[in-house]
């Protein structure tokens, strides 16, 4: 039997006031064709090697393996972006790291001690296609769907320049939901609502006119220590950019998406990220960010797309995280 | 050991050495058709002449009549079996050079005069202004310009900067001369004597001329972008179609920016373009400056190397600005170049700063297609941004308040703000034909209501 939005997770007893976390909370990658989840996925080793925290990734399967190198290579190398998924592609990978916890231990008493993480994330990264309502009942609509029910997590990619150039973030999310729905509505948990944790990435805040509705609405915030000083917008932010970026939908229906996914998950299992994949551009001349000109890619002669500078992803590490640690909070 | 040609050859230049002014001197060949008198003098301008004259049968048939009248300085005889009164004559040469010989008298003679050195310097007749501050300063005079020296031989070479200013239908008149040197007359009052005169129709513009002496009577100029002819009017005609003085001319700065990428077929049209309006505004304007400034891909990725706006030519002459021209065809794109706009704005912001009030007005012709970076990020447009920083509106603004015109032979399917401003004057397409004659007049090229024949040394 399916076990959904649940994944498995193993906790080893503390010891020497260590312990070890194992987990597998499945993640799947949702959003429209050429809304950047593979680039995503590309982008996640710089991100993670961009912390100040002790994480790896890296993986046991050779499938899932090459691809790891593959993605970030293209990305790193030639300033190319890795190919689009055209089925679905599912990786094992491992993110290792440690993170400091407390937790009570008696009515009064707390005891902290070091944690060491081993997560093995399967990420499922379909085809934007499947998303789309003429693939329901087709065997790899069918397969996507499996993969979104079993995963613990959601990152659901949105692509605020195709809403606002063809505005179908609407049909091909409540497309993909009503199957989801569909799929869970026989497990004996289920109450009306999708139990998975969601982690809404509103994608290429480098694009110029998602920075600049960012700007106009103040939503800019600095870190004096980035040392490319790159502004971000606040997670508390994230999703009235989101609603603002929406309400430039083509067709209009754009606005409604936040409701859509918190109508149908628990809205405090949502939350919300402002992302770059590959980040803003930064001045070659001066070596940091130039509020003028932001956006790092470029489209040449044969149609590709291509990295203009180097690539600082933005928000990429931390919604795998916040959907890792609510993984962690549930098994605890 | 000398042969017997060398003797007459010798012989030939000895003789044409000691000629002068009016003294000629005569040679004989005898074979067996008959006799071939040849007599040799210089012309008005030195140059050694040959020609055969009449003389009765009698005298070929009685020695003293003959030596006498003819009064070779030498026989040559180029048959063992001669005529009777042939060999009579030569039996009685009376101490006359006979050289027997194969090759014949006229063959030597040619070669003779074309190895001979120039008696006379030779001139090119150009015009020359009074300089300001003497008595009729601006007045125009016809004078010779030094080419060659006294004493030179064929194949010598020198080299001249001349100016030519818009002539009539003939072309310009390129004439070499010589000067009747005379002591007591001032070298400005000399007599110029026509060598030879030639034209060809070329463009208003500076030439570097070389020119060769290919013999005695002869001048080869070479380095003008038209042919010469022989020209039909007389010396005194051309003379007298000196001008007082100089019109007062504006001076005109044709400025062409060429956008260097959209394909080798594309830049070669913008090149021929803009190399047709440079020929048609040479042949209005007299005193035409002309620059190119050439301007590609912006690099926005790190992996791209920037190539800067290029000014190829600055306030040059026409021919310098359609060989630059010219030089960027073939220059190929970048795979990775940007699409979306070109370095148009810095060159324009180029031309603001270069332009200055000496070089003429100016006239600034456009040949591209895609628009300029935006100074700032443009939602609208989302081009990137120019990476100076350059606002292409206030580089217009800048340089028409110099009073320009402007021009633009666009692609066809170059559109915007940009185009309809940088064409404003005149606007054409480069993919079809353009009447280059009215696009010029648009931009305020005029013919020249002057016209002057012969080439100025500056």
């Amino acid at each position: 039997m399916a076990t959904f939005g649940k994944g498995n997770t193993r906790v080893n007893p503390p010891g020497n006031g260590k312990r070890t976390f194992h987990s597998e909370p499945g993640i799947a990658l949702l959003g429209a064709t050429g809304a950047g989840k593979s680039t995503f996925l590309g982008a996640l080793q710089i991100a993670l090697l961009q912390t100040d925290h002790d994480w790896t990734i890296w993986s046991r399967d050779p499938a899932s393996r090459k691809a790891l190198i593959e993605m970030n290579s293209a990305l790193t190398s030639e300033g190319e972006f890795p190919l689009p998924t055209t089925g679905i592609d599912t990786f094992d990978w491992i993110l290792s790291g440690r993170r400091e916890r407390t937790e009570r231990s008696g009515r009064l008493r707390t005891s902290s001690f070091e944690e060491t993480i081993q997560l093995t994330l399967k990420l499922t990264d379909p085809s934007g296609e499947l998303s789309r309502s003429d693939h329901i009942g087709l065997q790899p609509r069918e397969q996507l769907v499996e993969h979104v029910a079993k995963s613990r997590g959601i990152l659901y990619l949105f692509d605020p320049i195709r809403e606002f150039n063809r505005g179908d973030a609407y049909d091909t999310t409540y497309s993909v939901l009503m199957d989801i729905m569909a799929a869970a509505a026989d497990h004996q948990d289920f109450d009306g609502r999708l139990p998975h944790h969601v982690a809404v990435c509103v994608t290429k805040f480098d694009e110029p006119r998602v920075f600049k509705t960012a700007e106009s609405l103040s939503m800019l915030t600095w870190d004096e220590h980035d040392p490319l000083g790159f502004p971000r917008v606040h997670e508390s932010d994230a999703r009235d950019l989101m609603h603002r970026l929406c309400a430039l939908s083509r067709n209009g229906t754009g606005n409604i998406v936040p409701q859509l996914l918190e109508r149908h998950f628990y809205p405090d299992r949502i939350k919300y990220f402002v992302t770059s994949s590959v980040g803003f551009m930064v001045n070659k001349r001066t070596r940091k960010f130039d509020p003028h000109d932001t956006e790092n890619v470029y489209r040449i002669g044969s149609g590709e797309s291509l990295v203009r500078g180097p690539v600082n992803p933005i928000n990429v590490f931390e919604p795998i995280r916040w959907l890792i640690e609510q993984a962690a909070l549930n098994a605890a | 050991m000398m042969g017997a040609e060398d003797e007459v050859r010798d012989a030939l230049s000895d003789e044409l050495a000691r000629l002068t002014g009016n003294t000629t001197f005569t040679v004989v060949e005898f074979g067996s058709a008959g006799a071939t008198i040849w007599r040799l003098y210089r012309d008005e301008n030195g140059t050694p002449r040959a020609e055969q004259p009449r003389v009765r049968q009698s005298v070929l048939k009685d020695s003293d009549a003959f030596y006498r009248e003819v009064n070779p300085v030498f026989i040559m005889r180029t048959a063992a079996v001669l005529p009777d009164n042939l060999f009579e004559l030569l039996t009685a040469a009376r101490g006359v050079p006979v050289y027997e010989c194969r090759a014949s008298l006229e063959a030597q003679v040619r070669k003779a005069i074309t190895d001979s050195p120039l008696v006379l310097g030779y001139e090119l007749a150009v015009l020359k202004e009074v300089p300001a501050g003497r008595p009729d300063a601006g007045r125009l005079i016809l004078a010779g310009h030094p080419l060659f020296p006294p004493g030179v031989t064929q194949g010598y070479r020198t080299s001249v900067r001349v100016r030519c200013e818009p002539a009539d239908g003939n072309g310009t008149v390129f004439a070499v001369v010589t000067r009747e040197r005379r002591p007591d007359i001032p070298p400005s009052e000399q007599v110029l004597r026509p060598v030879h005169i030639h034209s060809a129709v070329v463009p208003a513009d500076t030439y570097d001329v070389t020119a060769v002496l290919a013999r005695p009577g002869r001048v080869l100029l070479e380095g003008l972008p038209a042919p010469l002819t022989k020209s039909c009017d007389s010396w005194d005609s051309l003379k007298r179609q000196v001008p007082e003085r100089l019109a007062a001319t504006e001076a005109v700065h044709l400025v062409c920016l060429i956008e260097t990428c959209g394909g080798d077929d594309q830049v070669e049209l913008r090149v021929d373009r803009l190399s047709q309006l440079i020929d048609e505004a040479a042949q209005r304007v007299s005193r035409l400056n002309v620059s190119v400034v050439a301007y590609g891909p912006h690099s926005v990725a790190w992996r791209v190397d920037e190539r800067p706006v290029a000014v190829r030519a600055w306030a040059a002459s026409g021919a310098r600005a359609v060989q630059e021209l010219r030089g960027l065809l073939g220059r190929g794109d970048d795979d990775r170049e940007y699409l979306r706009a070109a370095q148009l704005e810095c060159a324009l912001e180029t031309v603001a700063r270069h332009l200055s009030a000496p070089d003429g007005r100016p006239v600034i012709v456009t040949a591209g297609r895609r628009p300029p970076h935006p100074p700032a990020m443009d939602t609208r447009s989302t081009i990137i941004p120019c990476p100076d920083r350059v606002n292409w509106k206030w580089q217009v603004d800048k340089i028409a308040s110099l009073g320009a015109s402007f021009g633009a032979l666009r692609d066809q399917d170059a559109r915007g703000e940009i185009w309809r401003m940088l064409g404003g004057d005149a606007m054409a397409t480069v993919d079809d034909p353009v009447d280059m004659p009215d696009f010029a007049a648009r931009l305020g090229l005029r013919t020249a209501t002057q016209t002057v024949l012969f080439p100025f040394v500056d």
